[in-house]
């Protein structure tokens, strides 16, 4: 059995040979190269017009080129409208996270606020509201009467 | 002193030179279909006489030259993967078998044509720089926009994944 050395060297020959035949056979079939590059002045030319008249007259007035200036359009609305998009939607996503935060903590505040009230309204507090309990409340001032309070 | 005025550059000399090597070139970034190649060859023609894209002589031309054919060939597959799902180009372009067909008067190039199909893209790139054109690994890393040390990992593993498929056919020359 051949080493590596000579195996690796018998491959390259044979591909050296193979890579000659594929090389012949395309020189048959290359296509003659005045009548490409007259072609491609042609489309050369097409590209020229196509970027001198705003696209949305071109896109359909041209064969080949269009469709390069679209995808390069879609292109340029995918880079600007994508990282705009994602920014307005993590945005959204933020404040409406900030927005509900303030709504639980109104509502618990509102729920204590309507347990507090209710507990200083017992049904018995009426039995401790006598005619001039105010005056057991309230410090008079030297000079001034305590219902003027001023 | 004046300064002696730059030789001009003479694009379509330089491209008609290197034709049929381009042309093959164009064919194998295309995964061997002639006319696929002819198409994406003449984009690449466009684009350098339109001034898309331009030499700065940073390399060598034929090495620049490989590269923008490659890029073109990679925008003519995304756009053709693109619009595989409208039913004009399914219609217009019905899926035919690979250019292995085509090549069947030879045998031997078949057989390199359909072991080279079973390669990833840059094993196959990088086989055909080296071995269809000539060029150095470090050549065909600098079409392939990879590093030399990359570039000769992809050639290796080619090398060895073609000794395997090929060896049968290599063996039966000697």
């Amino acid at each position: 059995m051949p080493n590596e050395s000579e195996s690796d060297v018998r491959l390259s020959a044979h591909l050296a040979e193979s890579f000659a035949a594929l090389r012949a056979g395309d020189a048959q079939d290359a296509p003659e190269f005045s009548a490409m590059f007259a072609a491609a002045r042609q489309q050369a030319a097409a590209v020229a017009t196509v970027q001198l008249v705003s696209p949305e007259h071109t896109y359909k007035q041209t064969y080949t080129m269009p469709r390069t200036l679209r995808s390069q359009w879609r292109r340029v609305a995918l880079l600007v409208g994508a990282p705009l998009l994602t920014a307005a939607g993590i945005g959204a996503v933020w404040l409406n996270a900030g927005r509900r935060a303030e709504r639980e903590f109104e509502q618990t505040v509102m729920a204590w606020s309507e347990t507090s009230r209710q507990s200083l309204r017992a049904p018995t507090d009426g039995l401790l509201s006598l005619p001039g309990d105010e005056y057991l409340r309230s410090t008079p001032t030297i000079g001034r009467g305590a219902r003027s309070g001023s | 002193m004046a300064l002696p005025a730059p030789v001009p550059f003479d694009l379509e000399s330089s491209l008609a030179t290197l034709h049929e090597a381009s042309f093959g070139w164009a064919r194998s970034c295309c995964g061997g279909d002639a006319d696929e190649g002819a198409d994406v060859l003449q984009t690449a023609y466009a684009k350098l006489i339109a001034g898309q894209a331009v030499f700065a002589g940073r390399s060598s031309f034929r090495t620049w030259l490989f590269g923008v054919i490659r890029l073109t060939a990679l925008e003519t597959r995304r756009k053709r993967t693109r619009d595989l799902s409208a039913p004009e180009w399914t219609e217009a372009h019905s899926v035919e078998p690979m250019a292995v067909v085509q090549l069947e008067e030879a045998e031997q190039t078949a057989t390199l044509q359909a072991a080279l199909v079973q390669l990833p893209d840059r094993q196959r790139e990088v086989v055909h720089l080296v071995f269809y054109q000539g060029l150095s690994v470090a050549e065909a890393a600098d079409v392939m926009e990879l590093s030399v040390g990359s570039a000769r990992v992809h050639y290796d593993r080619a090398k060895k994944r073609l000794r395997a498929l090929l060896e049968p056919h290599f063996r039966e020359d000697r």
